[in-house]
């Protein structure tokens, strides 16, 4: 560009040598048509201008390559030096002023620093574009003078914008993005607030979308399927009626964004800008994400626990529908009542009491074993010992047999009390849910010592085993024996001694639970 | 002669409390435990089905197709029981014009259902709102003397 005003205007002392001109010139014509292609790496040009760009500018080399050497500056200017300087400004400035009126166009709806920049940019052009026709068009034998003063200062102008659209410096970026910044705190706020997964994307994506300029955002899951979209309505200010004249292309190159979030990815069909005016806005919603992925753990919690809170009411109604018809009974019907009716119903009353009991002592105990209020004192304790006071507490009932074959010298870190419940649950389960031979067995290896119970029942269903250690998950034909915290106290049990448990199934049938601990000393 | 009822529900102490409710309000009692043994019960002489709706092998709704589709006892009044009343099972009762009752419910309330539903044999496929219904106070439509 500085060059441009020695060429146009060439000085006394510099006259470079006729071929050096001439590359000169050609690199000159080629500014423009390089802008050119830089605004249509983002949006294709309509083919009319397509060709209006490469046409001039093909015609501005060839008649470069063509010429005679061009006149020194205190010669009298040919009429073919006229005629090329025209062609020349003619160039320049239909093309600069299309990049320039891209470019403002291509801002809108962008977020600031895009839109901040593309404008720039748009300046830039601009003002470089009034400079060359101001100075193609002074008279040839101009000394310098105001108008002189008028070119350098646009040139000026055009060199700085083009290095702030370009490479706007932090400080300015940190300035504009402002009103993003303050969305996003908004944003924030509310999904640390949201209780439910569809509040957090609901939340996200029009932030997201806004963030890059996109049309529309999603959350695709783990299987492809759509959890949530975000579509921006409409705006006025891109309706043909007001927006462009002639054709206009859809983005051919529009990318799309695809961001991994624990939940799925975060997919917004971002403006073919974005990638070049928008990475910082794209790093931005790439931390929101993550602080999107927590709030979905948090309301994913959430619903675990409204969801407890809702079976647990349940597991209660069922014994309080038995007794609380049964008092309703007597009090309506004591006299009508035949002594056999009289002895069930007590009967009953006692069962479903004893049940409930057991329900809320169970849940109580979960609650303060998730809490870590549980007192657990680990100690070493013998591993057959555990066991025959577990078989004592739970013998096996009619048909089914209990077959034990455990290491003497087995020893873990447990609590005695604790590791004795563990088991007589674990037998408890296996008496409802499994076969008529039970196994206990232990295996010792460095470091653990695996005990396990297993069956040769019907075994866990598929679809039950990742859930099987969660509060009241329970099988089909369960007929809602158990309370259904059993697997969960144990399995918050053998995680409170440091070991772990698993389940699994058993060969050739049956399911088999496998208990590891630390061994004591 | 007195009707006699079908009692379909898996827990053994909430049939055996709905049983002697029914029974003391003059009514035969047939207990089934599972859809199947249900399905197998309807072809006896009953008059009217008590349905929890979450039975060990099946769907309750399961057998209230195969109700319906039976030639002969297509029509008889059921009075489906629910422990989850979530608004797709209620929606669903209603759409098939069958009365409800959530657990945990008043003896009194089921039987004066059943009194109403077979007081209303005559008028097929009438939907009993139990909302709407005296329920409890209402003392149930006199069963046929023993």
């Amino acid at each position: 560009v500085a060059l441009l005003g020695r060429l146009v205007a060439p000085d006394d002392n510099a006259q470079p040598a006729g071929w050096i001109t001439k590359i000169l010139l050609i690199l000159l014509a080629c500014f423009p048509y390089f802008l050119h292609r830089f605004a249509s790496s983002f949006a294709g040009p309509s083919r009319k201008l397509e060709w209006a760009a490469g046409g001039l500018t093909a015609a501005i080399v060839v008649a470069t390559l063509l010429e005679p050497d061009f006149p020194a500056s205190d010669e009298p200017r040919p009429a073919w030096v006229t005629g090329y300087l025209i062609l020349l400004i003619a160039q320049w400035s239909v093309i600069l002023v299309t990049v320039a009126a891209r470019l403002w166009r291509g801002g809108r709806g962008q977020p600031t620093v895009s839109r901040r920049r593309m404008r720039v940019l748009a300046l830039a052009s601009t003002s470089l574009m009034i400079a060359i026709i101001v100075s193609g068009l002074a008279p040839a034998d101009s000394r310098p003078n105001s108008l002189t003063v008028v070119v350098q200062s646009l040139i000026l102008v055009s060199a700085v914008a083009f290095m702030v659209g370009l490479a706007p410096p932090r400080g300015l970026r940190t300035i504009w993005r402002q009103p993003e910044q303050d969305a996003a705190r908004e944003v924030i706020g509310r999904l640390m607030t949201a209780t439910e997964r569809k509040d957090v994307l609901d939340q996200l994506l029009p932030y997201a979308a806004a963030m890059v300029g996109a049309r529309s955002a999603t959350v695709v899951d783990g299987l492809g399927n759509v959890a949530s979209a975000y579509e921006l309505p409409i705006q006025d200010s891109d309706s043909p009626a007001r927006g462009s004249r002639g054709v206009r292309r859809p983005p051919a190159n529009s990318p799309s964004i695809r961001i991994p979030l624990q939940s799925g990815t975060l997919v917004v069909e971002a403006s073919s800008y974005t990638p070049f005016f928008g990475r910082e806005e794209v790093d931005l919603v790439r931390s929101l994400g993550s602080l999107a992925d927590l709030a979905i753990q948090r309301c994913d919690v959430i619903a675990r626990e409204r969801e407890f809170i809702a079976d647990a009411a349940h597991e209660l109604r069922t014994p309080l529908t038995t007794m609380s018809a049964v008092a309703a009974t007597f009090a309506l019907r004591w006299s009508d009542m035949s002594t056999e009716q009289i002895e069930e119903s007590i009967e009953a009353l006692g069962r479903q009491g004893e049940r409930a009991r057991t329900l809320i002592e169970n849940l109580l105990d979960l609650a303060k074993l998730e809490r870590g209020a549980a007192d657990i004192k680990l100690e070493p304790v013998t591993v057959g010992v555990a066991v025959k006071r577990a078989l004592e507490i739970a013998p096996e009932p009619e048909g089914k047999t209990v077959e034990v074959q455990v290491d003497d010298q087995a020893s873990v870190l447990a609590d005695p009390d604790r590791l004795e419940q563990v088991l007589t649950n674990l037998l408890t389960n296996a008496y409802r849910y499994g076969g008529e031979r039970i196994m206990i067995e232990s295996a010792m290896s460095p470091g653990e010592v695996v005990l396990t119970v297993s069956d040769d029942g019907p075994g866990v269903p598929e679809d039950l085993i990742p859930n099987i250690f969660q509060p009241l998950t329970r099988g089909r034909d369960s007929r809602g024996i158990g309370s259904g915290l059993g697997l969960a106290i144990v399995q918050r049990l053998v995680e409170a001694f440091g070991g772990k448990i698993s389940c699994e199934s058993n060969q050739p049938r049956g399911a088999r639970f496998k208990v590891r601990l630390r061994p004591a000393g | 002669v007195s009707y006699t009822v079908l009692v379909v529900e898996d827990e053994p102490d909430i049939a055996m409390t709905t049983r002697v409710s029914l029974e003391l309000a003059g009514y035969r009692v047939v207990v089934a435990e599972t859809a199947e043994q249900a399905r197998d019960r309807i072809a006896e002489p009953i008059d009217a089905v008590v349905l929890d709706l979450r039975l060990p092998d099946r769907d309750g709704w399961w057998v209230v197709d195969e109700i319906r589709s039976h030639p002969e006892k297509a029509s008889i009044p059921i009075l489906v029981v629910s422990a989850h009343a979530s608004p797709s099972t209620l929606a669903r009762a209603r759409d098939q014009g069958l009365p409800y009752v959530t657990k945990p419910f008043a003896p009194d309330r089921l039987v004066g259902l059943i009194g109403e539903i077979l007081g209303g044999t005559a008028s097929q496929g009438e939907d009993v709102d139990p909302d709407e219904s005296p329920g409890s106070d209402q003392a149930p439509p006199v069963p046929p003397e023993e």
